[in-house]
């Protein structure tokens, strides 16, 4: 019962969210200058006629009203119908889910190096112990992490691309197919995100250790690994799974630069030259499946989320319910 | 002392703690706990009987950046483990430690609710000092893990106490799993600080007795028993269980002795003025300060006479029932929803048909544990929560609820009657602006809001502060800055700032170490009497409602249970709940001096 109405408020909340994205789109995309035409009839320089022009226009519904325009589009969205690309002339269905898989692969080899740095950093400056070493420690991953956190991707793939690539000669400086192709475009994407994760992993492993119930776990003869393990790991990686959101957002959009620095296919090499060439239908599509994406991983960081942490599915509940509690009952 | 004294759980002389090379906070100090028996320490914030406790566990810097702390003592015998290294210091390898904690000497820390990890499951939290000190394999361990629940009273009507984490379970059943936690490894000696602090009466005395059962040897063999450490605040907890209690301040021990001598002929004066800080069973108006007594905070001057701008105080604090009411409450009725397990809105009366009285210039107590109704009622009081039913008067002309022709009164024909009533709430630094000074707090009260400028209105800042027996310097001060006595009254000058005849202090001394409560028990005693103020004044402590109120009223799940003059109802409590509560509030259990 609970869960069903979890569930239908969550589609609710998703389908707006596709609705506002498409309707965002078809603002944003008719503010850029130039003809849509253009796209249709060979790109930018094209020398068809103006009768051809005129032809395409009517054959893609472009003369009518915007407000047609938009209702069209909406209908063939609710439909399930993309429509066409103008530029590639296939359903955008057909190129979307051809350039997915790629994209989502990179993507989550990314987040999934992003989790594995950041909380390695985490555990290492809280494992280093002694007045000395564990500021030291500290000092150095807050450091690491601000760099990567603040370094843009462009800049962040063309050093890995010198370094390992052409001076090293250790991998290749394009994506290839191979694994070790993927290996610099993983590393560029991943390691501004790792750097934001590290952040707030570390400050909320910070703040669980220092808390009485690790003292507590200490009195009772628990090492500092295992307080650690024990019980600063959930609290660590509580802050990391709500950004998943945010996360999953700042792949896709690094993903239009990695995609592109690595000259490899994807959602967002497809997206930019969408972009480009005025591709109404592709632009749509692209963006609609990202937010598709989001809105799912959204649920899913939630579900998993009120998993590590039960409290979230009460508090409210319980404030509106017990006043009292808050205010009164003796000392803090 | 008994002759053939068993060796010690606890033998410790000259334990000295200090931090990063300053001064100790901990200098001196011996201890030494017998099996079986109970020793108290006793002390006010910041006397180090906190940290005497963790330094047993070599844990005195929290067990994290270690070396900061410098433990040193002349003798240091913990359960049988000389722990003092050759110079004095006290040290042993990090695996010894980690067998005395939890196994020898278990340590159940206060405030439950962040002592227990609240992304955790309470079982495996007790599970903990199983997995480390017991060779125990996981079936049995989790078989102890419900026998521990049930030794602590945790296994009633069939749930699993042990799936569920700290958040689901009232304070009273955090209070129990830790100490459950703290039993598992089967400890020669359980260190329990500040046990009962943030319970209401009735739970902290079960825990009390848990504590007392605990000791009692289940073979009759005395020497079985587990000796207890307990560290408190608050001598009335202690006389109810400990048979040794040391008196501590400011880091040394000032007073020891079997707990009855103690409390009956105190030789210390700190020990005098701590006992005479208890208000259980001082009559109404006696002063808890006593006269002269130099605390780690001394008493303030007596209030100094600033003219109350404001309305003349009627001539009170004589038989309060001739008086006109100040305030007056009838029918109250707050509705609020909560969700049941299967997550369904429910309703329930917060507060139910709730009436009161408060004649002028005296005070009405409202007494009850949480979740009793007392904080919605000071709310619909105060015109900050509008009743579902009922109305609330203002010296007889509509404030709240219903204004006679079945409207609610609205809040702009409340807003310029404010003034006339002031509030005073537990935790004031979370009621105060965190970036205004306190000459900024009261500008912004006096002015009604119109500026935070001190300068503006010094001479009435000035006169609020010395009635609450403030040095003016204080104005330019940051509450952060200033103590917890301070800042409570800070809270009530900035209450009396717009010169209001009724207070509603909602638990105002909760928070505070029992003599820096009995200063602020004297000065809303003496503001009452110099500003003819009337009081509602609500706690869920029996002993400091009895002390200051004349009227009274007990509730319970929103429902008022019992009302009456404050002594007729003490003396002669009609109700069963009345009588529970009152035999659960502590109280000293040898004559305090002074009586």
């Amino acid at each position: 019962m609970k869960i069903l109405r979890w569930l239908l408020t969550r589609l609710a909340g998703g389908l707006f969210v596709l609705w506002a994205v498409a309707t965002l789109v078809f603002i944003g995309i008719r503010l850029v200058p130039g003809d849509p035409v253009e796209a249709i009839v060979g790109g930018p320089g094209s020398q068809a006629g103006p009768e051809a022009f005129a032809l395409a226009r009517a054959e893609y519904g472009l003369d009518e009203p915007l407000i047609v325009q938009y209702g069209l589009m909406l209908a063939n969205l609710v439909r399930g119908d993309l429509g066409t690309s103008y530029s590639l002339k296939v359903p955008v269905a057909e190129a979307v889910s051809e350039q997915l898989p790629g994209t989502l692969a990179l993507a989550l080899l990314a987040w999934g190096l992003a989790w594995l740095l950041a909380l390695s950093v985490a555990l290492f400056t809280a494992l280093a112990t002694g007045p000395r070493l564990s500021r030291v420690a500290d000092a150095a991953g807050s450091g690491l992490e601000i760099f990567a956190a603040a370094v843009p991707h462009f800049w962040l793939g063309s050093v890995l691309v010198l370094v390992f690539a052409t001076s090293l000669g250790w991998l290749p400086p394009v994506a290839t197919d191979s694994p070790a192709g993927l290996v610099l475009p993983v590393a560029t994407l991943a390691l501004p995100l790792a750097g934001f994760l590290g952040q707030v992993m570390r400050e909320s492993l910070a703040t669980a250790l220092a808390s009485p119930f690790a003292l507590a776990a200490r009195a009772r003869g628990e090492s500092e690994t295992g307080v650690v393990l024990r019980h600063g790991l959930r609290h660590a990686a509580l802050p990391g799974i709500s950004l998943s959101g945010w996360a999953l957002g700042s792949l896709i959009s690094g993903a239009v630069v990695v995609e592109a620095l690595f000259a490899r296919g994807g959602l967002g090499r497809t997206l930019l030259s969408a972009v480009t060439l005025r591709d109404i239908p592709l632009v749509t599509g692209v963006v609609l499946v990202s937010a598709l994406t989001y809105v799912v991983v959204m649920a899913a960081a939630d579900v998993v989320e009120r998993l590590v942490d039960p409290r979230l599915g009460t508090t409210t509940a319980t404030r509106a319910a017990q006043p009292d509690l808050a205010a009164g009952g003796g000392r803090p | 002392m008994t002759a053939p004294t068993p060796a010690p759980l606890v033998d410790v002389r000259g334990l000295t703690v200090s931090f990063g090379g300053g001064a100790p906070v901990v200098s001196g100090l011996d201890l030494s706990v017998a099996p079986g028996e109970s020793v108290a320490l006793v002390g006010e914030s910041g006397s180090g009987k906190s940290v005497t406790a963790r330094a047993l566990l070599g844990l005195a810097d929290g067990g994290r950046g270690g070396g900061r702390a410098r433990v040193t003592a002349d003798a240091f015998r913990i359960a049988g483990h000389d722990l003092r290294g050759r110079d004095g210091r006290v040290a042993a390898p990090a695996g010894l430690w980690r067998r005395i904690r939890g196994g020898d000497v278990a340590l159940v820390l206060q405030d439950a609710l962040t002592s227990l990890d609240p992304l955790r499951p309470v079982g495996r939290e007790i599970d903990d000092a199983l997995r480390l000190h017991t060779r125990l394999s996981p079936t049995g361990r989790a078989a102890r893990v419900r026998e521990l629940l049930a030794a602590v009273g945790l296994s009633g009507d069939g749930t699993d106490t042990g799936a569920l984490r700290p958040g689901a379970l009232s304070g009273g059943m955090r209070q129990r799993a830790l100490i459950a936690a703290g039993l598992s490894g089967a400890p020669k000696l359980l260190i329990a600080d500040e046990p009962t602090t943030a319970l209401d009466a009735t739970v902290a005395a079960r825990i009390l007795d848990l504590l007392a059962d605990l000791r009692a040897p289940a073979d009759g063999s005395p020497a079985a028993g587990m000796g207890q450490l307990l560290i408190s605040h608050d001598l009335a907890v202690v006389s109810r269980v400990a048979e040794k209690v040391l008196v501590m301040r400011a880091g040394e021990v000032v007073e020891s002795g079997p707990t009855a001598e103690v409390l009956a002929d105190p030789q210390h004066e700190y020990t005098r003025m701590l006992l005479a800080a208890v208000p259980a069973g001082k009559p109404r108006g006696t002063r808890l300060c006593l006269p002269g007594a130099t605390g780690t905070t001394a008493p303030p001057p007596p209030a100094a006479r600033a003219t109350p701008p404001a309305p003349a105080p009627t001539p009170a604090t004589a038989a309060g029932a001739a008086a006109d009411p100040a305030l007056e409450a009838a029918g109250l009725v707050k509705m609020f929803t909560r969700r049941d397990e299967a997550g369904r809105a429910v309703a329930f009366r917060a507060v139910d048909d709730v009436s009161f009285s408060l004649a002028a210039g005296t005070t009405l107590g409202i007494v009850g544990e949480s979740g009793s109704g007392k904080t919605t009622t000071a709310r619909m009081a105060l015109g900050l929560t509008d009743p579902d039913a009922g109305r609330v008067d203002l010296f007889g002309a509509p404030f709240a609820g219903d204004r006679g022709d079945g409207h609610p009164v609205a809040e702009a024909a409340r807003r310029p009657r404010r003034p006339q009533l002031g509030a005073v709430y537990q935790d004031p630094l979370s009621s105060f602006d965190p970036r205004m000074s306190v000459g900024a707090l009261l500008a912004d009260a006096v002015s009604g809001g119109r500026t935070r400028r001190a300068g503006a209105h010094r001479r009435r800042i000035g006169e609020l502060l010395d009635m609450v027996g403030l040095d003016a310097g204080a104005s330019a001060r940051h509450p952060r800055s200033l103590s917890g006595g301070q800042r409570q009254r800070v809270a009530i000058a900035r209450a009396l700032a717009p010169g209001p005849r009724v207070l509603i202090c909602d638990e105002p001394v909760s928070a505070l170490d029992v003599s820096v409560q009995a200063q602020i028990l004297d000065l809303l005693d003496d503001l009452q009497r110099d500003l003819g103020l009337s009081y509602l004044f609500i706690s869920h402590d029996l002993a400091v409602v009895r002390h200051v109120s004349d009227q009274l009223l007990v509730m319970r799940g929103g429902r008022v249970v019992e009302s009456g003059e404050t002594e007729q109802v003490f003396s002669d409590p009609q109700e069963q709940y009345t009588r529970d509560l009152l035999a659960a509030s502590p109280a000293l259990r040898a004559a305090a001096p002074g009586d």
